[in-house]
């Protein structure tokens, strides 16, 4: 023979030795070992499961808060808009408007008094003069006129951006309510391998209580944990 | 002479009925926590999204007022100066009340296409139509809002007496382990006896916890 048959023998014989001792184990031995396994379990999944849930709750709280601070900046971007541009721009519109009214007023009725075509002129001067101010006021908003001078304002446009940009940086609490979802999905999945594992100390404790059929009921016990081992590792992966 | 091996079988089964009974328990105590810490934080949401609401078309609805009240003043005054200056004026009023006239008129129709509010009378109706729907959204969104603080309180006893039920489970586990170490038959079967009624009442909290609440 070989000495590499030789080895190779060795060590078919070294493994058939200690599987005749394992199988040689007393029962009570496996029944320690299965519960001892099933302890462990118990802590890792217990502790990832209140991990998720953990992270469940503080997601949840995070999301309130969050909302919180975006209704704050959303409140303070609509009184902005509809408290001091709408009013501004208003003003604005009107100055334009009756400026241009009287200048269409002067062009077009030939038959005006002298004294009718004075005030008219000077209302127009005055109502341009106004319109002509105002337009500095609120130069950061001239984007959201149309083309015809002062007239047309695009108040969806302006209210749009004006909240765009006061909730710029924050998160949105859905999303963070979604993690929150997520997380606590987790902790259910776990929560129901920490169901599995005590059946598993279940069917240790009937495998102890019966006589007949036990290594049947102690191998059922081994599957179930490692049923419970593997919703433990689909839980970490599909983190 | 000592009898406990006799209850060595039973008291192996009660504790894995325990440690079963524990695990369900200790599940329905994480649902109904998860349920009502979810309930609670969407119905804080939902608060702030009130006041968020009022506060936005409240300014809103003011905005809209402001200007329908500019527009019917500026056409009101044109009008009557119109009125009272048909034969004419010899301080030019009656051409800045006819200007002023088509000046409110231009402006309503402006102010309708920003706002979506037509001009005069119709307007406050309109007005009056959104306030009315803001009252009813705000009134739904009020009672969501009651409904899931009602639905965080409900889950939290159910999480309160599943967390009951784990400690007759626990104190229950205890006692099988004193049955277990008790070497007298009698007083052995009493004790294991008080066992069985606390995993009996830390079932019945369970089924209090998920069925009754």
């Amino acid at each position: 023979m070989s000495p590499e048959a030789a080895r190779s023998r060795s060590r078919k014989q070294r493994w058939a030795a200690r599987r005749r001792r394992l199988t040689g184990m007393s029962f009570e031995v496996r029944v320690a070992a299965l519960l001892a396994a099933a302890a462990i379990a118990t802590g890792v999944i217990g502790a990832r499961r209140d991990d998720f849930a953990g992270g469940a709750s503080g997601q949840w709280s995070r999301a309130v808060r969050v909302e919180i601070k975006r209704s704050l900046a959303e409140t303070s971007a609509d009184q902005l808009v509809y408290g001091t541009t709408v009013p501004n721009v208003a003003q604005l519109q009107q100055a334009t408007v009756q400026a241009k009214a009287y200048l269409a007023e002067l062009g077009s009725t030939p038959e005006l008094t002298a004294a009718e075509r004075e005030a008219l002129g000077v209302r127009a001067r005055i109502e341009y003069t106004r319109s002509i101010a105002l337009a500095r006021t609120i130069a950061a908003d001239a984007g959201y006129f149309g083309a015809d001078h002062y007239s047309r304002f695009a108040l969806g446009r302006a209210l749009l951006d004006t909240r765009r940009d006061s909730v710029r940086g924050l998160e949105d609490p859905h999303a963070v309510q979604g993690d929150g979802d997520r997380l606590s999905t987790f902790s259910i999945a776990d929560g129901l391998a920490e169901i599995l594992v005590a059946v598993v100390v279940l069917l240790a404790s009937i495998s102890v209580a019966r006589s007949a059929g036990r290594s049947a009921v102690l191998r059922a016990g081994i599957a179930v944990l490692v049923l419970a081992g593997a919703v433990l590792v689909a839980v970490e992966l599909a983190r | 002479m000592t009898e406990a091996p006799s209850l060595r079988g039973p008291l192996a089964v009660l504790g894995g009925v325990v440690a079963v009974l524990a695990g369900l328990l200790g599940f329905v105590q994480l649902d109904a926590g998860r349920h009502s810490d979810r309930a609670a934080a969407e119905g804080t949401r939902l608060a702030v999204a009130i006041f968020r609401d009022t506060t936005a078309t409240g300014g809103e609805l003011d905005m809209k007022s402001m200007l329908l009240r500019r527009q019917v003043e500026l056409m009101t005054n044109a009008s009557g100066m119109h009125l009272l200056t048909a034969e004419g004026s010899a301080t030019g009023l009656a051409a800045l009340a006819v200007a002023d006239e088509h000046a409110a008129r231009r402006l309503g129709r402006l102010w309708q296409a920003m706002t979506g509010t037509p001009s005069g009378l119709r307007g406050a109706q309109a007005l009056r139509v959104q306030q009315a729907a803001f009252r009813a959204r705000t009134n739904a969104m009020v009672a969501r809002q009651n409904a899931l603080m009602g639905e965080a309180a409900r889950y939290g006893r159910k999480a309160q007496t599943a967390s009951r039920g784990l400690l007759l489970a626990a104190t229950a586990g205890a006692v099988f382990t004193l049955a277990g170490a008790t070497r007298e038959r009698r007083p052995a079967k009493a004790v294991l006896g008080a066992g069985v009624l606390l995993v009996i009442a830390a079932a019945l909290a369970g089924v209090i916890a998920t069925v009754v609440y």
